[in-house]
């Protein structure tokens, strides 16, 4: 038995064990005055630890888990069927919607094709300096003639 | 008559069959598990709630409600045990978090408790305090205090290795970490209760 071997056991010994020590650990203990400090100070942490109070038994949990499971389960079903009841009563106006947009992008893609001007764009082209040439068809027009407008 | 089962029951195989029932939908076969662990846990919380607090059964009632609902997220890789357990600890942490304040030890413990706890280190015999209360129960209560003013991942390791009296092993499967992640948390948390009780206490110094 080596110190190693003894102080092994007494990380896994519980304090049950230490009442009854096997022969070979007891035997190790008394001829090593460290292994015996240590087997010492675990007895002491043993018996400190086993002074704490005991917790009360408490009440049987089984009725008020029981009940709080039956609760929860209800209010899921209840929120479950909000959600069903919902999805019922949007599912036809979500369609209904869709096929409105549908109709309405046909109807778009059967007129002929004309050229759109944003109307501010088309105000500020024609309110400016005239100096440069912006197009209603660059994107960023009305943004270029902020900015020359205030840039020396 | 009863039809005799192909193999002896144990109590391990009565739960994974409670387990597999309860996830089939018998809510009631889930009474077997709760009988089975409320003392545990009850006992567990408790101790990491530490004296002061008031409702531990409530606690543990929200505990076997969270676990109940969670059952399917439950992959069998530990026992039931382990897992709520595991649950537990995490339930008891958020309402730690809860309470106002810390637990301090008080600077000075009483007389009483102080001699009880002497002698409860040195003797297993009881002692009677001067005002008929017995020694050992003012001590109890300075053990209860001490352990309950470490700071929670200390706490914890001590309560389910020294109170609770699981080995490393079973402590990091607990915890989901490693083992000597566990034994330093240990190491360090009897370091602090040393330290904590070194003004009144000498018995626990290191020699």
């Amino acid at each position: 038995m080596t110190c190693d071997d003894f102080r092994q056991w007494l990380e896994t010994a519980g304090a049950g064990q230490m009442e009854k020590i096997p022969d070979a650990h007891r035997g190790h203990a008394e001829s090593c005055a460290a292994c015996r400090g240590v087997l010492e100070e675990e007895r002491r942490w043993l018996r400190f630890f086993a002074a704490a109070p005991e917790p009360s038994a408490g009440r049987p949990a089984w009725p008020g888990v029981m009940a709080r499971i039956r609760e929860e389960e209800s209010r899921r079903a209840s929120l479950s069927d909000a959600v069903l009841l919902f999805s019922r009563r949007l599912a036809p106006a979500f369609a209904l919607v869709v096929l409105l947009l549908g109709g309405v992008g046909l109807w778009r893609d059967m007129l002929p094709e004309t050229r759109e001007q944003v109307p501010a764009t088309a105000a500020m082209l024609e309110n400016g300096s005239g100096q440069e040439t912006l197009s209603a068809d660059e994107p960023d027009a009305v943004l270029i003639a902020w900015v020359g407008a205030r840039v020396p | 008559m009863t039809e005799a089962l192909p193999y002896p029951l144990t109590l391990e195989d009565a739960e994974r069959d409670a387990v597999r029932r309860v996830r089939d939908g018998d809510s009631d076969a889930y009474r077997l598990l709760v009988e089975r662990y409320q003392a545990r846990l009850h006992r567990l919380v408790g101790r990491l709630l530490g004296p002061d607090h008031g409702d531990v059964d409530d606690v543990v009632q929200e505990v076997f409600v969270k676990a109940f609902f969670s059952l399917s997220k439950f992959r069998e890789d530990a026992t039931f045990g382990t897992w709520i357990t595991r649950i537990a600890i995490n339930r008891a942490r958020d309402e730690l978090k809860k309470q106002s304040g810390k637990v301090y030890l008080d600077a000075e413990p009483g007389e009483d408790a102080v001699q009880g706890l002497r002698d409860l280190l040195t003797t297993d015999e009881p002692r009677d305090g001067e005002d008929g209360e017995p020694a050992d129960s003012a001590a109890s209560r300075l053990v209860a205090r001490t352990v309950a003013s470490l700071p929670d991942r200390l706490r914890v390791v001590v309560t389910l290795k020294d109170m609770e009296g699981n080995s490393y092993q079973e402590v990091a499967a607990i915890l989901k970490c490693s083992v000597g992640t566990v034994k330093s948390r240990h190491a360090r948390a009897r370091e602090r209760l040393r330290q904590m009780l070194a003004p009144h206490v000498s018995e626990l110094a290191r020699r």
